[in-house]
């Protein structure tokens, strides 16, 4: 761990993530009122800390205002102060990024694993259907997804499992495929230990390194998919602050000479998503230095 | 004897080499005072264990020191000039010119999807703008010079479509095509089968002397520089430690390193009861953190206070001999006595002293299905024949060596009596039952049979540490309740001759042969009756190498287990092992007590074997048999005797051995427990030449 | 007999783009007189001989201490070297005879050996290989009873020799035939005999008044 400190590139992107990480959790005072979780995110009644000002006050005749000391970051078409609204909109994608990667984990992991350990027609018949899915574009299961179930924030962790899982699973295969191999792996067989424990016990924590690592690029997909359903108005309903939603707004008034809604949320994703493949870059460089 | 006045000025001279890595540590010298120099048609060797920097010192040779490497002090004069501080475009063009480099594994020089011929070709094409039907006709001229069967064939194949003892004289030729001045051979034959590596070895000499050219051979071998090498030089902790003609370090080896390795070495000449090997205490120091006087004193017996103190040099002894240790002058090997460590005695054991066999194997038969062949995979193939009809028996305390080239199927068959391969048919009884499929088998029965692994590497799971695992199977098979089993552990870590403290590491932070008897302590924590040993030693270093053997002779008499012990090199067979069954394609040609299978009569492979194996004394005679010919599919075999295709012996039958294309060999008794499987009768086979003399001089 | 078999094989050579004085100082510390000048792929270039590197006074007559300096640092191997057309070179395949002739004609004491049509260098034969082989072709490295006769030039003269010698079994070791230098007419032959004594070997020789014997002398080893 100590050593990825040093690693420049782990630092630069643990400190693009840390950013919206701190300005998520503070950006007001919810963190220290419990009151304010079961009123949900629209409540009003929190005081903001970081955010400066509440996502949904709109300030009168500051419609599409540039960057001043008042408001930082400028304000949107109704008059919402952006920076407020980025803000707040960090902890959905902060939250449904990883929440949606951790399940694909699970449900792609064991699936790549049983496909690794047992080989021969499991292997077959389970890649077979997870490469079927590989085979659409995932936009098109997210669409499709989204448009059956509705849009909400747990349908669209649904479609970035489902959508993320085949991935997965065909990295934990190949993975499973390589360690099963080892001595160590006979040497638990010879002893007569169950399937699942050779699976889950000796072979998945083998395997960990280049799961985290693609975990991590996975997150930046999610944080990325999130913006896309939001752009294409199947992210969270409004008016919840989203940055999909933020740049959908925002990209109308571009060429009207009023940039920065769309510019400013369209620089929060890149932010995040290039912050979360450095994190990613400096984890296998030292994962294959440490080899 | 040709003579010609040709100075003798070497081709290469390297004086007090210093070779640099930068690390995050700072740099650390993995070699260090370096001197040598190699003549015209001189071959010096290079020998020490694995981390002496003797490969460090080749790729300094041709400054392939990678990005964080260098040269910091010393220079190598190549052909008058110096190589240090060149650019790198000249010694690229040097490289290609005048120096050629063989590697371990031959794929590695191999471009896996270009044909042989155009690979070879573009040597000299591309370097010597050769036209190309004149290149064809000397990369011809040169397979047929490393006796390349069908060279105007291979020339067409790829890499992967000839065999490993074939793609690395495909190396060697390329290596020759340029007719290069110094030739560095790193372990060319370490990935080799003993056959085939005597073979190249064979080549290596001859070569030598028709293209006059200097050769650096490095390998971690006794017996393989013995057999090839005009002068040797010893290498420890990245310094070189002995420097003499090869008969000298032999002979009279003075340094008490090079003493150590070679008293470490199993001999050929002793069987079980007769050898005693004296492992090397301790282990190599890495370069970071080396002693301050003499690298070696803290593993040297012979160390006196001044041996602590500082640095030695390389000091010569005879114009030829130089060593680096103080005391070389009054060190005597002949009268060395053992160190005040125990080494095992162990006694060898006949099966007619015991009852009735532990472990019962009667024509068994392992077979792999292969894909199908064709478009489609539509064609059947037929089965691979890894084990075909194999039958032994072993009593209680007995351990059986297992022997023969890589594909004959012994590993196969100890994966099919454990277990983990499925047999396609015969029996495995253990104590009189017959054992199935291993996830049928009780925990009883899997309690009985254990196996030790032979990658030290991959022996343990890289994640966890050594208490855990070593606690899992005490906790499974002998059933240790949770509060016991650290201090079961530890029993058992002290019965491998490991400290407490090795609880709590992980692998990685373990040498190979620490590994290893971490791997024999899990396979010992069930208290098997049977242990199964797939090449224990065979990746590990010679003075490791020992005391791992002595181990686990030692564990095997101690616990009166029944041992099935695989290896490639015959020497460590016979100094472990009671009887031997020698493999060829998947059937037992010769099995029977290891003291007589080494002498006439014996089957004519493993006559072969024993001519093959690299002997660590230039003054024991070997006979000259070479195998021709490459093994046979085991997917097809040959019919009737399966060696008919290479038996060296099969003259000897009349009409030219028609037989034995024809019929099985039957079995001939030479004694109760002394079975070959060969057409010859017992009296031709005794007439044979013994294939070792051990006369003194010529 | 070929150039191959006696040739020195991996020469020490010397790129054109190298200083004089390097080329100098290989050669002292090497002990040899002929450095090849080879550029990329060993391919022949020049030569370096002992005379290329001495100095014309008069070249250096008008120039001061300093200039001499740098004019000799700046001497390139290219500048000094026999450029390859003027250059005499043989091949591995060649027999030495015919190289012993290419050296007497031009009074050079040594040549390139080259392969192929781009003169990759691949030996260097000199005077004292060719010397090297006279002495072994006379046996001086073997033990013997040293024989020189003067024959006619018949024929069969040499073949009755041989016929006793090899009926008592004994061995010739080495054997030379030359033409007499001062009488044209005659040849003569040296052997190099072991396994007799000098009166048996006296014995044979006159049995035939035709042999002129001109010299018997006993030879031990010679040290190599």
């Amino acid at each position: 761990m100590g050593v990825l400190l040093r690693s420049p590139i782990f630092m630069a992107g643990l400190l693009l993530v840390g950013f919206w990480v701190v300005v998520g959790i503070f950006a007001d005072d919810c963190v220290v009122r419990p009151n304010c979780w079961v009123g949900g995110a629209t409540s009003l009644q929190s005081t903001p800390w970081l955010a400066r000002y509440s996502p949904y006050e709109q300030f009168r005749g500051q419609i599409r205002k540039p960057p001043s000391m008042e408001h930082w970051l400028g304000t949107d078409s109704r008059g919402r102060d952006i920076w407020a609204r980025l803000a707040h909109g960090a902890r959905p994608i902060l939250t449904l990024a990883p929440l949606a990667v951790l399940l694909a984990l699970i449900v792609g992991g064991t699936l790549g694993l049983i496909a690794g350990y047992y080989g021969g027609l499991v292997d077959e018949v389970v890649m077979r259907i997870l490469d079927g899915m590989i085979a659409f574009p995932q936009i098109l299961i997210y669409l499709v997804i989204i448009a059956a179930l509705g849009a909400s924030a747990v349908n669209v962790v649904l479609a970035i499992t489902i959508a993320g899982a085949p991935g997965i699973a065909r990295l934990v295969r190949s993975l499973a495929l390589d360690i099963k191999t080892r001595d160590y792996i006979a040497a638990a067989e010879t002893r007569g230990d169950p399937p699942w424990y050779i699976m889950f016990v000796e072979i998945l924590p083998n395997a960990r390194g280049p799961i985290i690592v693609d975990a991590m690029l996975r997150v930046g997909y999610a944080v990325f998919a999130i913006g896309t359903l939001g752009f294409l108005g199947l992210g969270l309903p409004p008016p919840s602050p989203d940055w999909g939603s933020i740049v959908q707004v925002g990209r109308t008034a571009i060429q009207a000479g009023h940039p920065w809604e769309a510019l400013f949320g369209s620089l929060a994703i890149a932010m995040l998503v290039v912050g979360l493949n450095l994190i990613a870059d400096g984890l296998s460089e030292e994962l294959q230095r440490y080899r | 004897m040709r003579e010609t006045s040709h100075s003798k000025q070497p081709v290469v001279r390297v004086e007090e080499l210093a070779i640099g890595y930068a690390t995050r540590q700072g740099l650390v010298r993995a070699v260090r005072d370096v001197s040598f120099e190699i003549r015209r048609g001189e071959t010096l060797g290079i020998v020490g264990e694995s981390g002496c920097g003797k490969s460090t010192v080749a790729y300094g040779l041709v400054n392939y020191l990678g990005k964080n490497g260098r040269i910091v002090h010393g220079d190598i004069i190549f052909q008058g000039q110096s190589l240090v501080g060149r650019s790198p475009e000249e010694l690229r063009r040097l490289r290609g010119d005048q120096i050629s480099m063989v590697y371990q594994d031959p794929m590695t020089s191999l471009n896996p999807v270009m044909p042989i011929g155009a690979q070879m070709a573009e040597v000299l094409t591309v370097h010597r703008k050769m036209a190309q039907d004149e290149a064809r006709r000397r990369c011809l001229a040169m397979l047929t010079k490393v006796a390349m069967p069908d060279p105007e064939a291979v020339l067409a194949r790829y890499p992967h479509q000839i065999s490993g003892g074939q793609q690395q004289r495909v190396v060697i030729a390329m290596a020759l095509l340029n007719d290069p001045a110094l030739l560095i051979m790193d372990e060319p034959t370490t990935a080799l089968d003993v056959t085939v590596e005597a073979a190249v070895l064979d080549l290596v000499v001859q070569l030598r002397k028709e293209f006059d050219t200097a050769i650096l051979f490095i390998s971690h071998n006794l017996g393989v520089v013995a057999r090839v090498c005009d002068r040797v030089a010893v290498m420890y902790a990245g310094e070189v430690v002995e420097l003499a003609p090869v008969r000298e370090i032999f002979a009279n080896p003075r340094h008490p390193y090079t003493q150590g390795l070679i008293r470490c070495v199993p001999k050929i000449a002793h069987t079980k009861g007769e050898s005693v090997l004296y492992p090397i205490p301790g282990r190599v120091p890495a370069p970071d953190s080396l002693p301050a006087g003499c690298t070696f004193e803290p593993r040297c017996q012979y160390a006196i206070e001044a041996c602590h103190q500082q640095r030695v040099a390389l000091a010569p002894l005879s114009p030829s001999h130089a060593s680096r240790c103080i005391r070389s002058h009054e060190i005597d090997a002949q009268a060395w006595l053992p160190p005040d460590v125990e080494v095992p005695s162990l006694t060898a054991v006949t099966s007619g002293a015991t009852d009735g066999p532990v472990l019962q194997v009667k024509a068994l038969n392992t077979y792999y299905k292969q894909g199908g062949g064709g478009i489609l995979g539509l064609t059947k193939r037929p089965p691979v024949r890894a084990v075909d009809g194999v039958s032994f028996s072993v009593a209680r305390g007995v351990t059986l060596g297992i022997v023969g080239e890589s594909g004959c199927g012994k590993s196969t068959l100890i994966k099919t009596v454990i277990g983990l391969e499925e047999r396609t048919a015969g029996t495995i009884e253990l104590m009189g039952v017959d054992i199935g499929k291993l996830s049928r088998r009780s925990l009883a029965t899997i309690r009985e049979m254990q196996m030790v692994f032979q990658n030290p590497d991959a022996t343990l799971n890289p994640s966890y540490a050594v208490g855990q695992q070593i606690a899992r199977p005490l906790r499974r098979l002998a059933g240790v309740p949770k509060a016991q089993v650290r201090a079961e552990v530890i029993k058992l870590l002290r019965a491998v001759k490991l400290d407490e403290y090795y609880y709590d590491r992980l692998p990685r932070q373990l040498s190979g042969g620490e590994k290893q008897r971490i791997g024999i302590a899990r396979a010992l924590a069930g208290q098997p009756d049977v242990i199964l040993c797939d090449e224990p030693v065979s990746a590990l270093d010679v003075s490791v190498q020992a005391a791992v053997l002595n181990l686990l002779g030692e564990l095997q008499q101690a616990n009166q287990m029944t041992m099935l012990f695989i290896a490639h090199d015959l020497s460590v067979v016979r100094t472990i092992t009671d009887y031997v069954a020698v493999m060829y394609l998947g059937r037992i040609v010769e099995i029977g007590p290891s003291s007589a299978i080494y002498a006439p009569p014996f089957h004519p492979y493993t006559e072969s074997l024993l001519a093959a194996v690299p002997v660590p004394d230039p003054t024991v005679k070997q006979a000259h048999i070479r195998l021709g010919g490459t093994p046979p599919s085991p997917a097809n075999p040959p019919s009737g005797c399966r060696f008919h295709t290479r038996c060296p012996r099969r003259s000897l039958l009349p009409a030219g051995g028609n037989i034995c294309t024809e019929e099985e060999p039957p079995w001939r008794d030479v004694a109760s427990d002394h079975q070959i499987a060969c057409h010859l009768t017992l009296e031709q086979l005794a007439a044979i030449e013994p294939v070792f003399s051990f006369g003194k001089e010529e | 007999m070929l150039v191959k078999d006696y040739m020195l094989r991996h020469p020490v050579t010397i790129e054109p783009t190298k200083r004089a004085v390097e080329a100098r100082r290989i050669m002292t510390e090497q002990g040899i007189d002929f450095l090849p000048v080879v550029g990329d792929g060993r391919q022949l270039q020049g030569l370096i001989t002992p005379s290329c590197l001495e100095i014309s006074p008069e070249r250096l007559a008008s120039l001061d201490v300093w200039e001499i300096t740098r004019y000799l640092s700046n001497l390139t191997v290219a500048r000094v070297m026999v450029k390859r057309e003027a250059l005499h070179y043989t091949h591995p395949e060649t027999t030495l005879e015919d190289a012993a002739s290419l050296m007497i004609r031009h009074k050079i004491g040594g040549l390139p050996v080259v392969e192929g049509k781009d003169l990759v260098v691949v030996g260097m034969i000199t005077n004292a290989d060719l010397l090297t082989e006279l002495r072994n072709i006379l046996g001086a490295v073997e033990p013997g009873w040293r024989l020189t006769i003067r024959v006619p030039g018949n024929h069969g003269e040499l073949v009755q020799l041989t016929r006793e010698i090899s009926e008592r079994g004994w061995s010739i070791m080495a054997m030379g035939n030359v033409r007499a230098v001062r009488a044209p007419e005659h040849w003569d032959i040296v052997l190099k005999i072991w396994g007799c004594t000098r009166e048996e070997l006296l014995a044979v020789v006159e049995k035939n008044p035709t042999q002129e014997l001109l010299d018997l002398r006993e030879t031990t080893y010679v040290t190599r």
